[in-house]
């Protein structure tokens, strides 16, 4: 039995609860950002009479484009930035290198390619996080990452 | 300024108009009318008894007559059911009166309410005041959620790892440590 007296968990690696929780309020803010895009998008297409040079486009045909391009977006500029998504800081989380340091732009793309590698094989690079000692997901591997928490305990601080 | 004495609470106003001066008129008027009418009442309450009591007096020996028998009960018939009637009267005003009162009420305190609202939601201080308040709660609910998801992070590792009957090794160093 480990008596070891508690320690802060500021700075420390970020469990599997936590981190869907930001990714499920990360994907809140990311349907409503791509909605208003498409709308967005339509509107401009519209006002410029674009459907003179490309036809009469449907939403199902652009939409995914621009949802991609908002998820791209959305996660290289925070997390290569600030270090965190809106989803993240909400639950006081913050993605930075193995020795603490910010992302690149570079590194944040490979984080991203790396969640669709979490995902395919029934989301267990996410799951992974769980097992993991330090709990990195495998796109943290891939991109050499770590979430950690940005506070610490109300009680002890 | 004395509540106990109404006629210090009066606003006059030089430039009143006719139809204000009308209007009031028309109130007073009720008014005296009211008071005029209670006086007269009672007035015509205190000369009918002295008149029933001089009248019964005068007549005591027919009243007690077995002829008047007949009358005395048609008149006590009429007298019950008049009482029942103005029964009923009293007992419909008693409740509409506390239905009036408590309309009156409600209309005054959801003015005074809808008054004070708008006095402090011109007031900077209090504007301030909420504002802090909402931000602080809001705060309070976050740093909540937080240390929630924390403890559940923790707990679910700890299951899974009983689950799975390993033994954790942590190796849960800071990134720049």
């Amino acid at each position: 039995m480990d008596f070891a007296a508690p320690v802060s968990r500021k700075n420390r690696p970020a469990g599997f609860i936590s981190r869907l929780e930001a990714f499920i309020a990360d994907i809140i803010v990311l349907t409503t950002g791509g909605v208003f895009a498409t709308w967005l998008f339509e509107l401009i297409f519209r006002f410029f009479s674009l459907n003179i040079i490309f036809g009469n486009l449907r939403s199902t045909q652009y939409s995914p484009f621009i949802f991609s391009l908002v998820i791209l977006v959305y996660f290289i500029y925070f997390w290569s930035l600030l270090g965190y998504t809106p989803g993240k800081y909400l639950l006081g989380l913050k993605v930075v290198r193995r020795d603490g340091s910010k992302l690149s732009l570079g590194r944040a793309f490979i984080r991203l390619i790396g969640y669709w590698v979490s995902a395919i094989p029934l989301f267990f690079g996410f799951i992974w996080i769980i097992f993991d000692h330090r709990r990195q997901g495998w796109h943290d591997k891939l991109a050499d990452t770590q979430v950690i928490y940005t506070q610490g305990d109300r009680t002890r601080e | 300024m004395s509540v106990s004495d109404p006629s210090r609470m009066v606003i006059s106003n030089e430039d009143e108009t006719a139809g204000f001066n009308l209007r009031y008129s028309l109130i007073g008027l009720v008014f005296h009318a009211m008071d005029a009418g209670y006086d007269s009442v009672s007035h015509l309450d205190k000369a009918f008894l002295r008149a029933y009591t001089l009248v019964a007096r005068a007549f005591s020996p027919l009243m007690r007559s077995r002829l008047w028998r007949p009358i005395q009960e048609r008149f006590d018939l009429y007298s019950e059911t008049g009482e029942s009637i103005v029964n009923s009267w009293i007992r419909t005003g008693r409740r509409e009166e506390q239905v009036s009162r408590a309309l009156v009420r409600k209309q005054a305190y959801d003015e005074i309410v809808n008054d004070f609202i708008a006095y402090l939601a011109q007031k900077p201080e209090v504007r301030d005041l909420v504002q802090q308040q909402s931000v602080g709660l809001a705060e309070e609910i976050i740093e909540d959620i937080r240390e929630n998801s924390s403890e559940l992070d923790s707990l679910l590792e700890q299951r899974v790892y009983r689950l799975v009957r390993r033994r954790r090794i942590d190796d849960q160093t800071t990134p720049n440590g």
